[in-house]
């Protein structure tokens, strides 16, 4: 064991069917510093995450050491060790109950006769613990109606529930996607004084000024690897975004070809939670990219334009027709989406592919009102065919394909209704290498043929492969536009991260 | 309420014995159990035309009738508790129009239908305008719907209706049948040919199996749930008119009883041919729980009780099966995907 480390681990692996998620990391978390864990999408970080707390196990061969005594990656019963405290992206609060409550409910509250809760106890006990975090506002009111900095804390004050003597490992998860500027100073300010009392922390981040800002140590892992480790002061901003970008993605060619001049999707003054004032024009055959950290404004865009979701401001016009917020009538005017998620947003997941793939359009395969099942599955075969299902299995349930070819379904669902502007929301979420391929030539075709391409994506290396022009969001605001040799992952990365 | 199909690979849907497995026609079999039982222990009562056609013409058809309404909400994801306030509601409206305000029979049974539809409407716009859980608006709106037919009626039963309103439902045709049978084959067949061979027994499926992937699928499912609610509604009202014809008078609680035995029919109903709310999986359901309830009342002569206990043990076993079902296909759709993962990397 390292001298003066909270949490050491060697020889991590994780190997899902198919894939390697992580390759015998190294990682050392020492007392009284920030360690910040650093890496793209699909890097491994959030693996290694969810082995720390218990929820993967590790392959064979993993050994950890956590505040000196071992700590049992391997055959784990998927408890979390009560020496590690975890502060997640989502701050998992129940907004009706109020902070003493919520602080209480992962313990179990403290009761005397007749199971009666002891309120003047636990009133007493939280006051003191948030007390110590710096917290001044009322505990007693629902967390719902607190403001999100104090929601913060109230989920930070949870993490830290039953530490009392200072050493230990703190795992701060995204919790600064969603959040204010203000909110972090508070966080980071609470933050700070548990390093101080000697704690570990590890934090996750994409945001590289707030690593500047709080981590001492860093590591970095692409691929499932570590590629670098030290100190965060021997480090210049533009070291660090070439070492978690690596390489580019390679191997699909390049896509040359005249565009019209001729706009299909216009966004006028576009606002919603997050999104600000957006502008931008899509031509026939263009392939428009939007990047953008999480809490930027990218994961509603593809709603809002849909109208899926209730715009706050602004209009969106298909071919000069104004669309309404109403996903029937925005396909209906010549728009579709392949929604990210797909499971909960994109497929009925119970019922065969055929009926998935033949949803958005059951008219046309209808005779006198009749749906014709011939019809239905030779129309369904030729698109099995043409996005190249493989098997084809139309009367497979839509649940039991793997994720590439439900990801091939649903686009071929969405180009069954001949859009002219077709919206992809993280086109290649959960599939594997081959169908990526498969997927980016669909979408170079669809392009080809005339439809105006959006893609919202979290990978940089996706949107350099297949975009024409790539808007970046930051904080709700498209600060900038890149375009043709200007496109690459470290511009996109760089941009985002301003 | 969401129920997988049990059929799982390509060429099982079309071979005829796996339609007859157990685990698709599970009630084929118990009903064979239980007429072998009966024919061993009341052969005389059960071998008679009379004990069958008793069934359909005094118990089967108007749960059927409800029963099949309800498969129209219940398959796009909506409770209906609400049928059986509307059958009652129906059933008063229609007589005390006929026998307090001497109104033609027709007259009286187009409002009443109205009543129904408007009862729908109510139910429809409660549940998607509103945003109102379809379990909770409906049986605030049964609740009601009873209130206003006990209110109307006075509490007691309106009785002195026409002759002709009465053969509406009683009328002899073929075989002793009467001829409210023709109502639940018409209802049952309009039914099963929008269900099964429209495109909207596709949207409302697909409403119910995952209304958000539909809603951007571009499926209206605020259209179709508004539908289905003032569709079922609108059978209820039928089905309590016909009822009120066929027992001659109108009862402040027409539709209490139904309220179970529908709602067990098309679950149980549900688990059998298709995996999911059928029109015939339905009727069968109601046939043979209705039988096998007749042929315990022969054989022990005690019944006032068998209803209920029946009616609800069906409704536990039959989702309870779709649960076991549902976890069965889950656990196979795993095993399947991993093995395809292994063939994949290799």
């Amino acid at each position: 064991m390292t001298d003066g480390a909270v949490l050491a681990v060697e020889m991590v692996s994780k190997t899902f069917p198919g894939q390697v998620a992580l390759d015998q990391v190294p990682f050392v978390v020492k007392a009284g510093r920030v360690h910040a864990l650093l890496g793209q999408n699909g890097s491994g970080k959030s693996t290694l995450i969810k082995i720390l707390t218990g929820f993967h196990q590790a392959d064979e061969g993993a050994k950890a050491n956590l505040l000196g005594s071992d700590l049992d990656l391997v055959s784990g019963s998927g408890e979390r060790d009560k020496r590690i405290h975890v502060m997640h992206q989502d701050l998992g609060l129940i907004n009706s109950l109020n902070s003493v409550e919520n602080l209480a409910l992962g313990r179990g509250f403290h009761t005397g006769f007749l199971g009666r809760v002891r309120w003047s106890m636990e009133n007493a006990r939280a006051q003191a613990h948030f007390a110590t975090l710096g917290a001044t506002f009322d505990l007693r009111v629902p967390v719902g109606k607190l403001a999100s900095s104090e929601r913060s804390l109230v989920a930070l004050a949870r993490a830290l529930e039953g530490w009392d003597d200072g050493g230990g490992l703190l795992i701060l998860d995204e919790p600064t996607a969603s959040m204010t500027r203000n909110d972090v100073t508070a966080l980071f300010e609470s933050v700070r004084k548990i390093r101080d009392r000697g704690a570990g922390v590890i934090f996750v981040s994409h945001r590289l000024d707030e690593v500047f800002e709080i981590a001492d140590d860093y590591t970095v892992l692409r691929d499932g690897k570590v590629v670098a480790s030290g100190a965060v002061k021997d480090l210049t901003r533009e070291a660090l975004i070439t070492l978690i970008v690596g390489r580019t993605l390679e191997g699909i060619g390049s896509f040359e070809r005249e565009l019209t001049e001729q706009p299909v999707l216009e966004i006028r003054n576009l606002w919603g939670d997050r999104l600000e004032a957006l502008d931008c024009t899509v031509r026939a055959g263009e392939i428009v990219g939007f990047a953008g950290l999480v809490g930027s404004g990218r994961e509603e865009l593809p709603g809002l334009l849909f109208g899926a979701n209730k715009r706050a401001a602004g209009t969106v016009s298909i071919k000069n027709n104004s669309s309404s917020t109403n996903p029937n009538r925005s396909m209906a005017a010549g728009m579709a989406l392949v929604p990210a998620e797909r499971k909960r947003y994109g497929s009925i997941g119970n019922q065969t592919v055929r009926a998935n793939i033949s949803l958005a359009n059951l008219r046309s395969l209808t005779s006198r009102g009749r749906l014709s099942r011939k019809l239905e599955s030779s129309e369904v075969a030729k698109w099995a065919d043409l996005v190249e299902l493989r098997p084809i299995s139309s009367e497979r349930i839509f649940d039991t394909l793997s994720g590439g070819n439900q990801q091939k379904a649903l686009i071929a669902r969405s180009l069954r209704t001949k859009p002219s502007v077709l919206v992809m929301d993280e086109p290649t979420q959960g599939v594997d290498v081959g169908a990526k391929s498969a997927i980016y030539r669909l979408i170079r075709q669809a392009a080809a043929e005339g439809t105006g391409m959006v893609v919202c994506s979290s990978e940089a290396e996706e949107l350099v492969a297949l975009c024409d022009r790539v808007v970046i969001l930051v904080r709700g605001r498209a600060v900038a536009q890149l375009q043709g040799g200007d496109i690459t992952t470290e511009s996109i990365v760089w941009q985002s991260l301003q | 309420m969401k129920i997988i199909k049990a059929k799982n690979s390509p060429n099982s849907h079309s071979s005829l014995f796996s339609k007859l497995s157990p685990a698709h026609a599970s009630i084929a079999y118990i009903y064979s159990a239980g007429f072998l039982l009966f024919a061993l222990w009341i052969p005389s009562l059960w071998f008679s035309w009379g004990t069958h056609k008793s069934v359909l013409n005094i118990s089967f058809v108007v749960p059927a009738i409800v029963a099949v309404g309800l498969c129209v909400p219940l398959l796009s994801g909506a409770f209906d508790l609400s049928i059986a306030g509307v059958m009652s509601a129906s059933a008063i409206t229609s007589s005390w129009l006929i026998v307090e305000k001497g109104w033609s029979i027709y007259a009286a049974i187009l409002v009443a239908m109205f009543v129904a539809l408007v009862c729908g409407v109510l139910n429809g716009l409660l549940v998607v305008k509103i945003g109102i859980d379809s379990f909770i608006a409906t049986l605030g709106m049964g609740a009601i719907l009873s209130a206003y037919a006990e209110w109307l009626s006075g509490g007691l039963q309106i009785t002195g209706l026409p002759d002709n309103f009465k053969n509406l439902a009683r009328a002899q045709i073929v075989f002793g049948l009467q001829a409210k049978v023709i109502y639940l084959i018409v209802i049952a067949l309009i039914v099963w040919y929008v269900i099964e061979h429209t495109p909207i027994g596709r949207y409302l499926q697909a409403t119910g199996d995952n209304r958000e992937s539909a809603r951007l699928a571009g499926v209206r499912t605020n259209f179709y749930t508004f539908g289905a609610l003032m569709t079922s509604a609108f059978v209820a009202g039928i089905a309590g008119i016909i009822q009120t014809a066929g027992v001659g008078a109108g009862n402040a609680n027409t539709g209490g009883p139904f309220l179970l035995s529908s709602f067990a029919a098309v679950f149980l109903g549900s688990t059998q041919f298709k995996g999911r709310f059928n029109v015939w999986g339905t009727i069968t359901a109601v046939w043979v729980l209705l039988s096998l309830v007749k042929g315990v009342e022969l054989a022990l002569q005690s019944y006032r009780w068998l209803n209920q206990v029946f009616f609800g043990l069906a409704l536990i076993i039959a989702v309870g099966m779709s649960k076991l079902l549902e976890r069965r296909n889950i656990r196979l759709a795993a095993r399947r995907r991993q093995s395809e993962a292994a063939a994949g990397s290799l």
